[in-house]
């Protein structure tokens, strides 16, 4: 088992160090000047030739090339355009407001999938069932930002109940903050998580271990849920891993809407601003985040299911 | 391809009949819009700003005056082109790539797969995102930026396709009667992977709709004042209070024509390849 973590992580270190050099080459692709562009256009030639050395700019590419990787080695992407910070630092501070939006989304998208993705299953070829499947596949149609702004409207429009931006500053105000986002995020993801389900428990009732369980004289219900749900578990847990990076970019225009500042508003922001060593730390961190939660479903997987382990 | 259905047995494929409906309605409703839309889609007409929807302007009006449905009419132009246009690209660059790939096995593999591993590990829209920001907004640019993000999903889904195929018999022998790799990959493989492919093609088109709505909502993509439906989109964020109907109708307008493409994707995996049809 520890082996194969290991040759797992150890996998996802090449990647890494070639997602990190596609970031410093595709800055390197503006047109333009970074300096020229951050002076503005009436600076003197002395003062963009200074900024330029600043920034290490009038070095060589490979000796540029050099810098920037051994300064991703010690989390080192350079400071901000914008206000001076260091990248990773401004990162780090707006990681957790998308980790709980994250994290929140996916809870809620596993309370409302599973249950549904079993009663579709249960109930197969009956009216439930179609309402259910229909249902998902609109639910994976359903653009976020929308559902987002449908939310607001509902909600916080025309029943006041929950606030529409900030992020809160007590453990209440702040789950009341979270609530919408969280919604709008979770629904899609219910939708697929709800649609594995039910394919997944088909294909476990089916098996005869299950018709076993029944002759047996287990109830229907210990039957469903400990010896059929457990199984099909599985698969729906790798779903909702590989969904991940989805619900990543979801969180980007979830934040946009409600002014959350996470990850993705950072992004967007220093898009904006054409602040390139802040768009390279938070796309670093964005890829980083999502391998390493690929890796931990991979382990996951093969913990759960010892058939596929292979180390 | 046997699997073909002939056209009376369509009605027992729901999900393909009414994706295939709602699609060819768009599509309808795309080429027909300088005959159909009511009112121009860009001229303004401030004394008419922000009117709820009314037997004059039946989806309303938008802060600008201008009528709320020749807009999403106007805008299924550039969600369909966008659209059809990247998954396009995306396939026809992912497809051999994957497939050849798959085909041949041994180093070329390795490196293309950790090329599509790089691609895969940034998540979609970022990656879109990221190229916008680069390349600068426009239509083209978007239709660059999603096609570039959708390479590997086809790369990925040929490699495996293309990998079960080339150790197949009907493969060694065309390989063994000295058929170069060009001509296996043309004649043997492209063939018979296509089905899976026409299912990603159609649910890709699907997710660069919603991508470039997405990219349109933050300001990054198609830019006012051409309409689409991101962009109304986040004109209407700005009067969720005073006119809830500009965020209504073009989300509606996205939602409706992503399904319908979700649903032909699932639709022609039915009828395509009947060892995947749902349970």
């Amino acid at each position: 088992m520890l082996g194969y973590v290991a040759r797992r992580v150890a996998m996802a270190v090449p990647t890494i160090f070639a997602v990190a050099t596609v970031l410093f080459f595709i800055v390197r692709m503006v047109p333009g000047d970074p300096a020229v562009y951050l002076l503005g256009d009436m600076a003197t030639p002395e003062r963009v030739a200074k900024l330029r050395a600043e920034m290490g700019l009038d070095k060589p590419l490979y000796q540029q090339y050099i810098d920037f990787m051994l300064g991703v080695l010690r989390g080192d992407f350079g400071r901000s355009f914008e206000n001076g910070m260091p990248t990773m630092v401004r990162v780090l501070r707006a990681f957790p407001y998308t980790f709980e939006l994250a994290v929140a989304g996916t809870i809620l998208s596993l309370l409302i999938g599973i249950p549904l993705g079993v009663a579709a299953a249960v109930r197969r070829g009956s009216k439930i069932d179609v309402l259910i499947t229909s249902g998902t596949t609109i639910g994976v149609s359903i653009p976020v930002f929308w559902l987002a702004l449908l939310l607001i409207e509902f909600f916080s429009v025309r029943l006041g109940l929950l606030p529409v931006t900030g992020v809160g500053n007590n453990p209440i105000e702040r789950l009341r903050h979270l609530a919408l986002p969280a919604f709008s995020l979770g629904i899609g993801m219910a939708a697929t998580v709800a649609r594995m389900t039910r394919s997944s428990m088909l294909e476990v009732l089916g098996k005869d271990y299950i018709t076993a369980v029944r002759a047996k004289g287990a109830p229907w219900n210990v039957t469903v849920y400990k010896h059929g749900l457990r199984n099909a578990i599985i698969p729906v847990v790798t779903v909702v891993g590989l969904n991940f990076g989805y619900l990543l970019g979801g969180t980007v225009l979830v934040e946009y809407v409600f002014g959350r500042p996470g990850l993705g508003s950072l992004l967007i922001e220093a898009v904006f601003s054409r602040d390139y060593p802040q768009i390279q730390a938070s796309v670093f961190f964005f890829s980083a985040v999502f391998m390493a939660v690929n890796i931990f479903v991979d382990i996951l997987y093969s913990f759960l299911n010892p058939k596929i382990r292979y180390g | 391809m046997d699997g073909l259905i002939k056209i009376g047995e369509i009605r027992d494929y729901p999900s393909l009949l009414a994706g295939l409906i709602i699609v060819l309605a768009v599509v309808f409703i795309a080429v027909l819009a300088p005959l159909i839309s009511p009112y121009d889609p860009i001229k303004q007409n401030m004394p008419h700003a922000l009117q709820p929807p009314s037997a004059y302007h039946l989806l309303g009006t938008d802060p600008y005056g201008r009528d709320v449905l020749s807009r999403i009419i106007w805008g299924a132009r550039v969600s369909l082109y966008v659209g059809l246009l990247s998954a396009t690209i995306a396939m026809i660059i992912g497809v051999p790539f994957g497939a050849l790939a798959g085909q041949l096995g041994g180093t070329a593999d390795v490196l293309l797969s950790r090329v599509i591993d790089v691609m895969l590990s940034f998540p979609g829209i970022i990656l879109a995102i990221v190229v916008m920001s680069i390349l600068g907004q426009s239509v083209n640019n978007t239709v660059l930026a999603i096609s570039l993000a959708m390479i590997p999903r086809f790369a990925r889904l040929a490699r495996g396709e293309a990998l079960q195929l080339s150790v197949q018999e009907f493969v060694q022998a065309a390989k063994a009667s000295g058929a170069g790799n060009l001509d296996i990959l043309v004649h043997h493989i492209l063939p018979n992977i296509l089905s899976p492919i026409i299912v990603q093609y159609s649910l890709s088109i699907g997710s660069a709709i919603m991508i470039e709505a997405g990219l349109s909502f933050i300001g990054l993509g198609v830019q006012p004042p051409t309409p689409s439906w991101g962009e109304m989109l986040s004109l209407g964020r700005q009067y969720l209070y005073t006119a809830p109907w500009l965020s209504l109708f073009p989300g509606l307008a996205i939602m409706l024509t992503v399904l319908a493409f979700n649903l032909l994707g699932d639709g022609l995996r039915d009828v395509l390849d009947p060892r995947l049809k749902r349970v």
